[in-house]
């Protein structure tokens, strides 16, 4: 057998799949034989060691079959019937065996890679959110502590929402997905169109948060900075006035803590930012 | 070698060739062949299988003689996946050692 009746017989085997994935996989089997002619072999010989081309293309189709969570509800999806009759490769039966595993399977990659994203993003999000967090709560006395998570619970209501927004849109679109499973390269316009919607949205939003939290660190260290300023004049006047023996101890050491707590504060609003900021870029 | 014993490792042996470099699918044949004598048509749907499971990538390269060939990159949750059939391994051939070494010794 030659090269090319092998790629072809190849070829016929895996007519049901996406006309990428098909070139894909000929151009890696064409390449091989190649380099082992190549390395001295003959053509006849290097085919040869591939075996039986049926049960390599069994092979290759049972790679398709992608193990899923919710296995339950894709099988409920399955198309009951299959129509095969265009293509005369394999017997009749087989082929729509085949033809249905495939079917089965691009629903379910679809699926998985949907849930690949979603999974990515929601990691994300926590991420940044987790950030804020834990630094919180190692930096900050329990008040503050307290306070911050309340904000963060506010924060994490919408990106509630948002997920939940997403996962109906998914399912939606997997069951529509389903119906037009079999005019492929018009569904994979719609399928690519959605995504992109979904990413833009999903990026304003974070962008959204990401800028509601930095300006609320921004008020909260303008804030505190003030305080602090303000804790600074108080110790100045009151440290003149306890020199000239004024009984002013305990109001001395009261604007000292302030102005320490406020300071620090500031400083920690301020590389709470900068934090995000980073992030940022390394997200973009 | 048995056909099935090939079968079960050959997964964690590819694993493990690319989680040290990045390989292309000829040459990952070749290092495959050194450990055991498998059929070459089995490794290429086994990728596929990897990549189609995200634990591997892949990406084109140009090389000096012929087309750009492609390569394979393990991901983060190849390496997971690796570390746990490893594990399964281990245990698997142990307890096999030692039942074998149990009869032996009756």
């Amino acid at each position: 057998m030659s090269k090319r009746e092998f790629l072809e017989e190849l070829k016929n085997f895996l007519s049901i799949l996406e006309e990428r994935e098909q070139k894909d996989i000929l151009d890696e089997y064409s390449q091989h034989i190649e380099m082992k002619i190549k390395d001295g072999m003959s053509e006849e010989e290097a085919i040869r060691d591939f075996g039986d081309i049926r049960e390599l293309a069994s092979d290759i189709m049972a790679a398709y079959h992608v193990k899923l969570p919710q296995e339950e509800e894709v099988k409920e999806q399955e198309p009951v019937q299959f129509v095969a009759e265009e293509r005369e490769a394999i017997s009749p039966q087989e082929m729509s065996e085949i033809s249905r595993k495939d079917l089965s399977d691009s629903v379910r990659k679809k699926a998985v890679n949907l849930l690949a994203e979603a999974k990515e993003a929601l990691k994300r999000v926590g991420k940044i959110l987790g950030n804020g967090c834990t630094w919180t709560g190692k930096k900050v006395a329990s008040l503050f502590v307290a306070c911050g998570n309340g904000i963060l619970m506010v924060l994490k209501k919408p990106v509630q929402l948002e997920r939940r927004i997403r996962e109906s849109r998914r399912n939606q679109f997997d069951k529509e997905g389903n119906r037009n499973a079999k005019e492929g390269s018009f569904m994979m316009g719609v399928v690519h169109l959605f995504k992109k919607l979904i990413s833009d949205v999903y990026l304003a939003f974070l962008w959204c948060v990401r800028t509601c939290v930095n300006l609320f660190w921004a008020g909260m260290a303008m804030l505190f900075g003030i305080t602090a300023l303000f804790a600074l004049f108080g110790l100045g006047m009151v440290t003149v006035l306890l020199c000239a023996g004024y009984p002013l101890v305990g109001v001395t050491i009261l604007c000292l803590g302030g102005l320490l707590v406020c300071g620090s504060v500031t400083v920690l609003c301020f590389c709470l930012i900068r934090r995000d900021t980073k992030g940022e870029i390394q997200n973009a | 070698m048995n056909a099935q014993f090939k079968k079960g490792v050959l997964e964690l042996i590819v694993l493990e060739s690319v989680r040290k470099r990045d390989m292309y699918g000829y040459e990952l044949v070749e290092e495959v062949s050194k450990v055991v004598d498998v059929n070459e048509g089995t490794i290429y749907p086994l990728l596929k299988r990897l990549t189609n499971e995200k634990y591997f990538e892949t990406y084109l390269r140009e090389s000096t003689e012929g087309p750009p060939r492609k390569y394979y990159h393990i991901t983060a949750s190849g390496i997971l996946y690796r570390d746990e059939l490893e594990k399964e391994w281990d245990t698997f051939w142990q307890s096999v050692c030692q039942f074998l070494k149990e009869h032996r010794d009756e």
